[in-house]
């Protein structure tokens, strides 16, 4: 009793000294680096940038990559008194490259994202920020980025997010030089709107020559950059020695230097960190700067701690380099499910809503055409028109066009998800209407019983080739209610990929979850046939006994 | 009321070149599908099972997949320009949207001409005709498919009138140009469908 007693005290004892061990040895162990001494073995530092971003890093016309990262190596070979050596690196294999040793430091326009830091000693404090944001006239009506794809988009030129946009946004691109130019532009016409930099726009727009535009939609593909080290190297003299560098650019606005030396826009991510560096408390020491066990005060740093994230979707990603997105981030989960939902939600009251609105048609028609012959025809005539323009220019005509009206004349704005639902039951409907009508007159030429009862239940047996053809279109139409923003399955894919820039895999995932989905809804409406066949065999029975 | 007509006149030569394209990637589309789905008709009525089985999967995973899903696909996948033998090749994003119009029709033409072997073998004089006709009412289907165009970039008449309300920037008129370019795609439509009768009437005359 007394032992077991004395072993728990001891036990809790170093239990409560460990964290204070760990903290000794992180404030007095700076780990000794490796690829320092390799560094200055060979009297050079190898750096990976990039060759096809400018003004970042890219070929001049003598041929010598140039560019802001390069000029940032250059700074850190003179730190460590060595010759630069620059290694041509892709998105793809600049992280490789640098765990297999090909190269010592990487300098190559990366966002700072969970996952690499997992793969890769991501260096601190972030160098660069931003995000995108677009600018419209005030008239315009814009509520989600899935309305601008395919669309005609102003960008300024080198800015580094253009080319992921036009990719991911499958954009008409317009690229100007100058805020004026971007301006008129945008007064013409020529673009929809202005996607850029979200911090420069934000602080044109408070310009007088700017009130008549506005900024309707939130930034996205905000990312702070990051330098980065082989994962070894993070906590050792030379990780420390790139950190400290970065600190220094902040401080002394080295960066905000270069990035007017390379003609890039103003980011408001520099200016901010700038100021943040050089805070300093009533002792006239710096806020920011590394605490007892050797890191900065999150309060310091860009990106926060770790999220708790999937295993299996870090394994695709790491083993396979299958990026899926919902597998690892929990809003891209919860976003693609509730696409899923809506998808489902839409396809199945629409289908309902054809399949009704198809009856209602078929027996107007039916009972209109006899006695009330041109009451009939411009119902046909009407329904016509429902069947014979696309629906996606319907769902345009229903919910820009008179719901700019109705938002214009009486403030009141439509619903995507109703105009969507009454767009694809009509156009379904109307061809629903005229199988039905079609089949109604011909169960009446062999049937002696003229009640419409059973004559309707004969017909949609007849016509359920046809009615189930069109149920199983409206399953693969509903997709076109992303372009009214209505946030069903491609719209929220489209949004994962403009984001994490996974086109293949979430492209690929739609194709699959689409070629199943039909299937279960042919499945399903097969049911329903078989269904109404039971429910029709009794009545007819019924008369016949 | 008289600025919204003269809105609409000074637009149509360009809603004219759009419809060019609207036309153009159909008949592209009709007639990569058409090739293709031949192929797996032929197929599913070989005589081999296992020919059969290739047609019938295939056919199924045309028919299932929808085109504007694929032209997302399509447009995302294909790179809009790539080196061939050292050339650089431009793939316009219109190819891309025909590319993706050509599944629905490749399940169309599959079933179609599926069953019209089947009726040529049991001697149905007129299964060739009657599989023109629903030919060309699968082409109309597909040209108003091919609106969906516009979200890739395709520079269509949709995407015109997008470009014209951009302009214009009046909710008023906005309203007006969407319903006339649907008044294009009825034209259209009608005139198809009259050709339609036109020919159906020769042929029962033609077969009586």
């Amino acid at each position: 009793m007394n032992i077991s007693f004395f072993t728990f005290i001891s036990l809790f004892c170093l239990f409560l000294s460990l964290p204070a061990i760990g903290d000794n040895n992180a404030n007095e162990v700076k780990l000794e680096s490796p690829q320092i001494t390799h560094i200055r073995n060979r009297n050079q530092l190898v750096v990976g940038v990039k060759t096809d971003y400018p003004p970042w890093g890219f070929y001049n016309s003598e041929g010598e990559i140039v560019g802001l990262e390069v000029d940032l190596a250059r700074d850190i070979a003179k730190r460590l008194g060595v010759d630069l050596e620059l290694k041509k690196v892709t998105s793809s294999n600049r992280i490789r490259r640098l765990e297999d040793g090909s190269i010592d430091l990487l300098i190559a326009t990366m966002g700072d994202t969970s996952n690499r830091r997992k793969q890769t000693g991501i260096v601190e404090p972030s160098y660069y920020a931003s995000g995108a944001t677009v600018v419209v006239p005030k008239e315009t009506q814009l509520r989600s980025w899935s309305e601008l794809y395919g669309r005609s988009v102003c960008l300024t030129k080198n800015a580094y997010f253009n080319r992921d946009l036009i990719e991911r946004f499958l954009l008409n691109a317009k690229e100007f030089e100058g805020t004026l130019d971007t301006m008129a532009a945008l007064q013409f016409g020529a673009c929809l709107g202005w996607v850029y930099d979200d911090t420069a726009l934000i602080s044109l727009l408070q310009d007088k020559k700017w009130n008549s535009f506005k900024i309707p939609l939130n930034s996205i593909m905000v990312n702070p950059w990051a330098i980065a080290v082989k994962t070894s190297e993070k906590e050792t003299t030379f990780g420390r020695l790139v950190s400290d560098a970065i600190v220094d650019w902040h401080r002394s606005g080295t960066l905000l230097a270069l990035e007017k030396k390379w003609n890039i826009p103003q980011s408001q991510f520099l200016i901010e960190q700038n100021k943040l560096w050089n805070k300093k408390n009533d002792n006239g020491e710096y806020l920011c700067q590394r605490l007892s066990d050797g890191y900065f005060p999150s309060a310091c740093l860009s990106k926060k701690g770790l999220g708790a994230e999937d295993e299996a979707g870090n394994y695709l990603l790491n083993q396979w380099n299958i990026n899926f997105p919902p597998l690892y981030d929990d809003y891209s989960k919860t976003t693609l499910l509730e696409g899923i939902g809506l998808t489902l939600l839409l396809s199945a009251s629409a289908i309902v809503g054809s399949l009704l609105l198809g009856s209602l048609i078929g027996v107007a028609l039916f009972k209109l055409s006899k006695g009330y012959q041109w009451i009939a025809w411009l119902l046909a005539r009407v329904n016509d028109v429902f069947r014979m323009t696309p629906p996606l220019l319907n769902l345009y005509i229903v919910f820009f066009g008179l719901g700019g009206l109705f938002a214009l004349h009486y403030g009141f704005h439509f619903n995507a998800m109703v105009v969507a639902i009454i767009i694809f039951s009509l156009y379904a409907g109307s061809s629903n209407g005229v199988l039905l009508y079609q089949a109604l007159n011909a169960v009446k030429q062999h049937s002696a019983n003229h009640r419409l009862k059973l004559l309707f239940a004969n017909a949609f047996q007849q016509a359920f080739e046809g009615l189930n053809a069109n149920s199983v279109n409206i399953v693969k139409a509903v997709g076109l209610a992303s372009t009214i923003a209505v946030p069903e399955l491609i719209s929220s894919s489209n949004s994962i990929i403009a984001e994490f820039g996974s086109q293949a895999e979430m492209m690929t995932f739609l194709l699959v979850f689409y070629f199943f989905i039909v299937y279960f809804f042919i499945f399903l409406l097969n049911r329903l046939e078989r269904w109404v066949k039971r429910w029709h065999s009794h009545p007819s029975q019924e008369v016949g006994s | 009321m008289n600025s919204i007509w003269t809105e609409l006149i000074n637009w149509s030569p360009s809603f004219l070149s759009g419809f060019y394209l609207n036309l153009l990637i159909s008949i592209v589309a009709m007639v990569v599908g058409t090739g293709l789905g031949w192929l797996l008709g032929r197929c599913r009525y070989a005589a081999a099972k296992s020919v059969n089985i290739v047609g019938n999967f295939l056919t199924d995973i045309f028919r299932n997949i929808p085109s504007f899903v694929f032209m997302f696909y399509v447009a995302f996948i294909i790179p809009t320009e790539f080196d061939w033998f050292g050339q650089q090749v431009a793939f316009p994003p219109w190819c891309k949207a025909a590319i993706a119009l050509a599944v629905p029709v490749t399940g169309f033409a599959s079933d179609h001409i599926y069953r019209l072997y089947r009726e040529i073998n049991q001697g149905n004089s007129i299964a060739f005709p009657m599989f023109l006709l629903s030919w060309t009412q699968y082409f109309l289907i597909i040209v108003m498919a091919s609106s969906t165009a516009s979200v890739i970039g395709v520079n269509e008449i949709v995407g015109r009138a997008n470009t014209a309300i951009a302009v214009t920037r009046d909710p008023n008129t906005m309203l007006w140009i969407y319903l006339y370019v649907a008044a294009w795609f009825l034209l259209s439509a009608t005139i198809i469908n009259l050709l339609l009768k036109w020919l159906s009437s020769r042929l029962i005359r033609k077969k009586s």
